[in-house]
């Protein structure tokens, strides 16, 4: 038993001595690869998007120059636009690389932006512009409280779409209170309709304004979003953090990770008349309703 | 006659229960037998030298004069034995246990029942004390349960003289531990949380040290301890794992002795004596860990725990026909798990997790004068308070926005009887158990803002066993109600087992539920903190185990066992996959799967002894969500989660030469899975245009798939050697050692965001002395 025991110390020993690899598995590098944010808008003459290093640690990042080239293409006339780096020292110390382009892209148009390794390779995106779209005010919907139906016909998604009351309180101050829309937000046959549903702010207005809705008069109702490209629609049709979060839920760059979208901002103001004010919850401001 | 001098005059002190006793054999309908009944034959076994039960001594009854069937039995934790249905006449009685003298006393039995307790002296140096159960350890497993002793314990290297339940319980296969630190056990795929604790009857809900050699339980304390990997009868449930059902010594009612001993990592002391020779004992015992004051210094890395307990217990034989006992624990833990040089940004793995255990249990044990039943009460009050906070001193404002806390606290009152029959033993007992949980976690743990919850559990079991030849059969049924919660679980249970010469076949079957989980983030191996909640209505864990093994006992020196084990897991809960890395996630519901196949073999000659463990297992647990779909492509993700080892094995051998025992462990176990990153970036939510110049955006994993890689493998080797140097009037042991001999570069963590490893402990020789009073 003891000779036993001794052959057994002896082995583990030639086997500790052998050697074993103790290193954790390394995956593929993705050194040289990017990830990009950001959003074309046929309304802006200068363009930004941000590109990101992609690091094996979690770091605050360098201002170290990027090893790349960032160039766009317009893919209707093939004009090619040079993008210039710009270094971005966040509050949380975070150090971005935003590039920038004088450039505005038309409406409708498509771009390849195009991030290009010095030491060869390339990241890159297809970016459509949405076309200009109208926006629609349909009739108002008194039944039952108070909806403003709005139509944008051909518009290919809908992005960020906020509603704004702004409102007077008892002593006369203004108070503005912005939130997601209550009510539906969603394509439908000839675009995106949008359909504000006052009734249902009540509860947040209260939140947010600190009182009842009687206790303020609703002066101006403004609804603000963005006509998207076609391709920023979020799996789900919901914009969940984790979900998007993970890296290939809402891409559209190759080679890369991130996301280039085109945008531009809508803006609807609505001003209600003193009847639809008495279908919510709001005073109005001394006007009465005289149908 | 051999009656033992254990006869105080009164049970005055414990009327109501005595009463609880009686009404609940009323209650369940025990009768007195009739006189024209046969024989039966009870008793207890124990220790003459120290007064302290015996566990597993066999007692055989052999008539004399004329053809009769030889009939036996042996004693349980108790060192209570019963023999039923004798005929009446004389018999040759003999008691015998390992390592003690073996007694033989004629006894002429009339209808009724007679009680003979037996105290059976140790054996002599040299004298003939072979027994048949001399081979035991871990290789002795009946149906996933195994009797660990006292003498399994000593025989694994240990950092400290004493040694301890937990490094022994970590050799076994189908034990997954996180390492040397953080004291979490996964046994057969099961979670920490989803292990159930006993010391005589109290619950511990976080036993296991900071440092992972050690727990609530040293060796010295140690009588026995019966750890279901799986498979347990009626008589425990709330749990859908694991139970480890520790019994402590009861201490010595002949004398006062006591042991003192030092090493790197702890200090300990016990005594143990008489309160009133023959009458009542005591025994009570303190450690208290020294690593910072030692082993750090030494090692030269940052040790930063700290951890303690105190244990104490009062044995009170009333009457020959009854025990009295008082047992009470304090655990003790604070330490840093993770990397100690992380930096602010990382919080988890700059926090401090401290935890306490409170344990306060009485356990009375009856023999009905006439009646072939043994009776105990249990009252048990049990309490956990665990709190994580920062480690480095922040703000107060800072330090009460980032700390968290839980705790739990149950208060048992429950009474067992078991009927012997002559080829049936009925064991059946009711509970009922009042539960307050209560967490303070500020939304930073898995959405869970405060929590008090207070509930009571009800109910009772029942767990028949029949004897055929061989062959033992044991269905059983456990039923549970949390009447405020409108919840009822009814979990059939079986044990069976067929031996025939050297085999043993054995069988295990149940359906488990536990409405009080354990919420626990284990994406990070250094995130020991667990919240109890109590479970949904309609998310209660929920487990089937099926355990089916075999052992052969070759020779009376070596034995070799086979077991193969399958679990499914309902309703269990995993934090939410998400690429950005943050310490609060919402929780996903899961089902899983464990399978494995457990072999084992261990000889004993003389003083040397090896034991070989080889695990092979798989868990696999599953997600279904419409979430997943949107990640992953499919609704249904499956993974293995991080504590699926699918390769294991230890061997541990020791030996006795030229006056010196050596100890060796050796311990292999295959990587564990992680989620590996491929890099990091930085994460702006596109739910619009961004704003690039004044959003940082989030740091971002880019993962492949959750679990998709696997750690590096595990093994290292442990060497201890150890001599007893006799003194006038006490026994000195010295021990030295090598933990990690060959300072393998074990993990213990991989921090993903930061690539650092934190390693396990390296190669540390450690020296012990521990005195013994004789």
């Amino acid at each position: 038993m003891t000779r036993l025991a001794f052959l057994f110390l002896t082995a583990l020993a030639g086997a500790a001595l052998a050697g074993c690899d103790d290193a954790i598995e390394s995956p593929d590098s993705l050194q040289g690869t990017y990830t990009l944010w950001g959003a074309l808008n046929p309304q802006a003459d200068v363009q930004s998007v941000r590109v990101v290093p992609v690091r094996d640690t979690i770091s605050l990042g360098s201002a170290a120059p990027l090893p790349v080239t960032v160039v766009s293409v317009d893919l209707e006339t093939g004009a090619e636009t040079a993008w210039r780096d710009s270094v971005v020292t966040f509050r949380d110390g975070t150090v971005g690389h935003i590039f920038n382009a004088r450039l505005q892209p038309a409406y409708g148009s498509r771009h390849r932006l195009v991030v290009r390794r010095d030491e060869g390779g390339e990241v890159s995106a297809v970016v459509a512009v949405p076309a200009l779209v109208q926006v629609i005010r349909q009739t108002v919907q008194t039944s039952g409280g108070l909806r403003y139906p709005i139509l944008l016909p051909d518009a290919p998604q809908l992005n960020r779409v906020r509603v704004t009351y702004k409102l007077t309180n008892r002593a006369g101050s203004p108070v503005e209170v912005t939130r997601p829309i209550a009510g539906v937000v969603e394509p439908v046959e000839f675009g995106w309709q949008i359909l504000l549903d006052v009734a249902l702010d009540d509860e947040a207005i209260q939140a947010q304004a600190d009182g009842e809705p009687r206790d303020f008069a609703l002066r101006e109702i403004v609804i603000t979003g963005e006509v998207a490209s076609e391709d920023w629609r979020p799996p789900g049709g919901v914009f969940d953090i984790d979900v998007l979060a993970d890296p290939q839920s809402l891409s559209n760059v190759r080679g890369g990770f991130g996301f280039v979208g085109a945008a531009y901002p809508f803006e609807v103001t609505i001003r209600p008349t003193p009847c639809e004010i008495a279908r919510t919850s709001f005073s109005s401001s001394g006007s009465v309703c005289t149908p | 006659m051999p009656y033992p001098s254990l006869r105080p005059p009164s049970t005055r002190c414990v009327p109501a229960v005595r009463f609880a006793v009686f009404v609940a054999l009323a209650a369940l309908g025990a009768a007195r037998p009739a006189a024209a009944q046969p024989a039966t034959l009870r008793g207890f076994v124990s220790d003459a030298a120290d007064g302290q039960p015996l566990i597993g001594a066999n007692v055989v009854a052999t008539p004399l004069g004329g053809d009769g069937e030889v009939r036996g039995a042996s004693t349980d934790t108790d060192g209570f034995y019963g023999i039923v249905g004798l005929p009446p006449r004389r018999y040759a009685v003999r008691v015998s246990a390992a390592g003690y003298t073996a007694r033989l006393d004629t006894l002429a039995l009339v209808p009724g029942v007679r009680s003979f307790d037996v105290a059976l002296a140790p054996a002599e140096l040299g004298e003939a004390v072979v027994e048949a159960d001399a081979v035991g350890g871990s290789a002795d497993i009946d149906a996933g349960l195994q009797r660990i002793s006292p003498e399994d314990v000593r025989s694994v290297p240990s950092p400290d003289v004493a040694g301890d339940l937990v490094n022994y319980v970590v050799s076994l296969s189908g034990v997954v531990t996180s390492g040397d630190r953080g004291g979490q056990l996964f046994i057969r795929g099961g979670e920490p949380t989803q292990n159930q604790v006993f010391l005589d009857g109290i619950p511990v809900f976080q036993p296991f040290h900071v440092l992972g050699f050690y727990s609530a339980f040293p060796a010295d304390l140690l009588q026995t301890a019966d750890l279901y990997a799986g498979g347990y009868d009626a008589s425990y449930g709330g749990q859908i794992s694991s139970v480890l059902d520790v019994t402590s010594r009861t201490g010595n009612l002949r004398r006062v002795s006591g042991t003192a001993s030092v090493a790197p990592f702890v200090a300990s002391a016990s005594i143990e004596g008489p309160v009133v020779r023959d009458r009542a004992s005591f025994l009570a015992s303190a450690r208290i860990s020294t690593v910072d004051l030692i082993a750090a210094r030494y090692i030269g890395a940052p040790l930063p725990f700290q951890f303690g307990d105190v244990f104490g217990r009062v044995y009170y034989p009333l009457t020959a026909k009854s025990r009295l006992s008082l047992t009470a624990l304090r655990t003790w833990d604070r330490g840093g798990i993770g990397d100690p040089d992380a930096s602010v940004t990382a919080v988890a793995r700059a926090e401090e997790v401290n935890y306490q255990n409170t344990g306060v249990g009485l356990r009375y044990l009856l023999l009905p004068s006439d009646v072939p039943v043994l009776a105990s009460v249990h009252l048990a009050y049990a309490d956990l308070n665990t709190e994580v906070g920062p480690r480095a001193a922040v703000s107060p404002d800072e330090d009460a926005r980032l700390r968290r806390r839980s705790g739990r606290r149950r208060v048992d009152a429950a009474f067992d009887l078991t009927y012997l029959f002559r080829r049936m033993t009925l064991r059946t007992g009711g509970f009922v158990y009042t539960n307050l949980i209560g967490s303070e976690l500020g939304g930073q743990f898995q959405n869970i803002e405060t929590e008090r919850t207070t509930f009571a559990e009800a109910g009772f079991y029942l767990q028949p066993e029949l004897t055929f030849g061989g062959l033992r059969v044991s269905p059983g049924v456990r039923v549970t109600s949390l009447p405020k919660q409108g919840q009822a679980f009814v979990e059939p249970r079986l044990r069976a087992a067929f031996e025939a010469g050297p085999h043993r076949l054995s069988l295990a079957a149940g359906i488990y539920n536990q409405p009080v989980v354990g919420v626990s983030d284990r994406r990070d191996a250094t995130s020991v903190f667990t919240a109890y909640t109590l479970a949904p209505d309609n998310l209660t864990p929920r487990a089937t185990h099926l355990i089916a093994g075999y052992r052969l006992r070759a020779t009376d020196w070596a034995e070799v066992s086979v077991e193969g084990f399958a679990k499914t897991l309902d309703d269990l809960s995993v934090a939410e996959f998400t690429a950005v890395p943050r310490l609060t996630t919402n929780l996903l519901s899961a089902s899983g799967t464990a399978r494995g196949l457990d072999f084992r073999a261990e000889v004993r000659r003389g003083r040397a002894q090896m034991t070989v463990n080889y695990g092979l297992s798989s868990v696999e647990y599953t997600t279904v969500s419409a979430r997943n779909d949107l990640q992953f492509g499919d609704a249904t993700f499956r993974f293995r989660p991080g504590h699926d080892r699918r390769h294991q094995a230890t061997v541990i051998a020791s030996a006795y030469v030229a006056g010196v025992t050596i100890a060796t462990r050796f311990q292999f176990g295959s990587g564990l899975p992680y989620s590996r990153a491929l890099g990091f970036d930085q994460y702006l939510f596109p739910d619009g245009s961004p704003d690039l110049y004044n959003d940082p955006g989030t740091a971002r994993v880019l993962y492949e798939r959750p679990f998709n890689a696997l750690l590096p493998d595990y093994h290292r080797l442990d060497v201890t050697v150890e001599r007893i140097f006799p003194l006038r009037s006490a026994l000195l042991t010295v021990q030295a050692g090598l933990l990690n001999a060959y300072d393998r570069a074990n993990l213990f963590a991989y921090d993903i965001f930061t690539l650092r490893r934190v390693d396990q402990l390296p190669v540390v020789p450690t020296l012990g002395i521990r005195l013994d009073t004789r």
